[in-house]
């Protein structure tokens, strides 16, 4: 094939620039380090996915929860007002919200997937206690994320959640009103109390995320994916390098969440609300949102001191997982600890249908109105979005398999293909 | 062992279909979030006001700044027994800083680069470009109604 000869490829683009940054900063053992990681393949191989994918909705609320911050007001006055401003005023600012909206209920939902994966697979065992410790961090922080933003709206639904979710540190013993008193910003849900969530919301949650994750994902490149546990050396088929071959999964993964949380965003939109009144008493029938609603129904049914101690006990137990499963560290199935792990899994299920069956507060239906706003548009931009995703992901899959195929012909090589 | 040539052209191939799937749904995101960040389209000004009337009733010499949505605007009675109200958009026609009344000697005049105008908006000394842009003014049952534009003032009743 011919070229002109003026004009370098792209090879020789990036060589030139790996050259050059390598005279200034040896990335070598980087480089290395990187490339050691492989992903075994088997028949549960999915399991590996959920992590990265909640990695990527959490870029993306960092994404979409930026964009808000540029017309988001976090005061009394102003909160709802504002929020009605992006919903009805400015250019797809409603698509911005509900795509924030249900990417917190997707990034909830597939972080608890990925919770459940790594408990029945066991992937917490030594060496991976730490993984796991900073993984329930990971979670704690995440429900944190979800109980301040669900304040910031400041409309009747988020206001009378957030009173009755604020409550509940009372029933600690000695430390109980002053912490609801801190972490209101006073006795009463009020602007004090949008102003500190706000923060926490947009700054000091996404920072110790951050670092927890870090520590998270260093742990997992150094370490490796584990196997379930009880699955035999031969069940795997095959070692992905990660980088350069798992990534491209893991992309793929990534453009369907995007796709999922674009439709979810177009055909059922955030919901406004009324702006919340401090003085009206709440209504019947108030619920938290759905990963809350099994700890809210614990409270029908139990004393609220002894909920509340049920709660800590409950994340102790998490927390502590590790070192309870004493045989799984000694990589020895332990029916009994799948056992109690499947009853508290159950639990919580009922306990969430029971909530979530229960009639909720009574709401207007509302009908959004925007200029930016028309469900046809939206169809036919969701048509154009899944199309482009169509042809990444057929492209990606090629490239995937261009890759295992080269990966194939060097093996008996030492070198890697340059 | 040597590279297949065809090697390089199927992954060049590749990846150029991925940059270029890439750089669609960039650009199919880029627009929207242009519009979404950019406020290009803001809170338009209110089609008129209606003056209090300690406002419309400036004693000579005097003059006032106040709001017409996001717009300073300047009220300014000359000195004098028959001066009428003067109602301009306190903006300089220079680079947009708000014009303040000089009652000592009679003009308006902007801080920023020098900027001098007379009581009727003509632009006496410095940089500025243009005249001040005056409102349109109309009396209502007593009361003062400004507006930018005739039309929208003709909607005042």
């Amino acid at each position: 094939m011919t070229k002109h000869r003026n004009l370098p490829s792209w090879e020789a683009i990036r060589a030139g620039a790996a050259d050059w940054i390598g005279q200034r900063v040896d990335l070598a053992p980087l480089a290395a380090a990187l490339q050691k990681k492989t992903v075994p393949i088997h028949r549960h191989s999915w399991i590996y996915l959920l992590g990265g994918g909640a990695l990527f909705l959490f870029a993306f609320q960092v994404l979409t929860g930026v964009l808000l911050m540029l017309y988001y007001q976090p005061a009394e006055l102003t909160a709802h007002e504002s929020v009605e401003r992006i919903m009805t005023q400015v250019p797809y600012g409603w698509l911005v919200r509900s795509m924030h909206a249900w990417g917190a209920s997707l990034f909830i939902g597939l972080s608890g997937l990925h919770l459940l994966t790594v408990l029945f697979s066991r992937a917490y065992r030594r060496p991976r206690e730490l993984t796991w410790l900073s993984g329930t961090l990971l979670l704690f922080l995440a429900l944190g994320f979800g109980f301040s933003g669900y304040l910031l709206p400041w409309n009747e639904l988020a206001y009378y959640a957030t009173l009755v979710g604020s409550k509940i540190p009372t029933a600690i013993p000695l430390a109980g009103e002053f912490v609801v008193h801190w972490l209101r910003g006073g006795p009463q849900v009020s602007g004090d109390t949008i102003t500190r969530f706000c923060a926490a919301h947009v700054l000091i949650l996404p920072l110790a995320f951050a670092a927890v994750l870090l520590v998270h994902l260093a742990l997992i490149q150094a370490q490796g994916m584990s196997l379930p546990l009880g699955l035999a050396a031969r069940e795997v088929r095959d070692h992905r390098p990660f980088f350069s071959e798992f990534v491209l999964i893991d992309c793929g993964v990534w453009l369907l969440l995007l796709g999922l949380t674009a439709t979810l965003a177009v055909f059922l939109p955030a919901e406004l609300g009324v702006k919340a009144d401090v003085l009206r008493p709440p209504p019947p029938g108030i619920k938290p949102e759905w990963y809350f609603l099994f700890l809210f129904q614990v409270l029908k049914h139990v004393p609220e001191p002894v909920g509340v101690a049920l709660f800590a006990a409950g994340a102790a137990f998490l927390v502590a997982i590790p070192f309870l499963d004493r045989h799984a560290g000694r990589e020895r199935a332990s029916p009994r600890f799948t056992a109690l792990l499947a009853v508290l899994l159950l639990a919580v299920l009922v306990l969430e249908a029971q909530a979530w069956l229960a009639p909720g507060m009574k709401r207007a239906a509302e009908q959004l109105r925007a200029p930016s706003y028309s469900l046809a548009g939206g169809a036919v931009s969701l048509a154009l979005l899944w199309s482009v995703i169509g042809f990444l992901l057929y492209y990606l899959r090629q490239l995937l398999r261009e890759n295992a195929r080269v990966r194939k012909l060097y093996r008996c090589g030492a070198h890697d293909p340059p | 062992m040597k590279l297949d040539e065809s090697y390089l052209a199927r992954r060049r191939f590749l990846c150029g279909m991925l940059g270029g799937g890439v750089a669609a749904l960039g650009a199919g995101l880029a627009a929207p979030a242009v519009q979404y960040t950019g406020n290009f389209h803001p809170e338009p000004p209110p089609d008129f006001l209606e003056l209090a009337p300690a406002d419309s009733t400036l004693a000579p010499g005097t003059a006032k700044i106040v709001r017409y949505g996001q717009i300073p605007v300047l009220l300014l009675r000359p000195p004098g027994d028959r001066g009428q109200l003067r109602v301009f958009v306190a903006t300089c026609t220079h680079l947009n800083c708000t014009v303040c009344y000089q009652p000592a000697e009679n003009r308006i005049y902007c801080a920023c680069h020098e900027g001098y105008y007379d009581v009727d908006g003509r632009v006496l000394a410095g940089p500025p470009p243009r005249p001040l842009q005056e409102f349109f003014q109309k009396v209502v049952h007593g009361r003062l109604i400004i507006a930018l534009e005739r039309e929208k003032l003709d909607k005042a009743s």
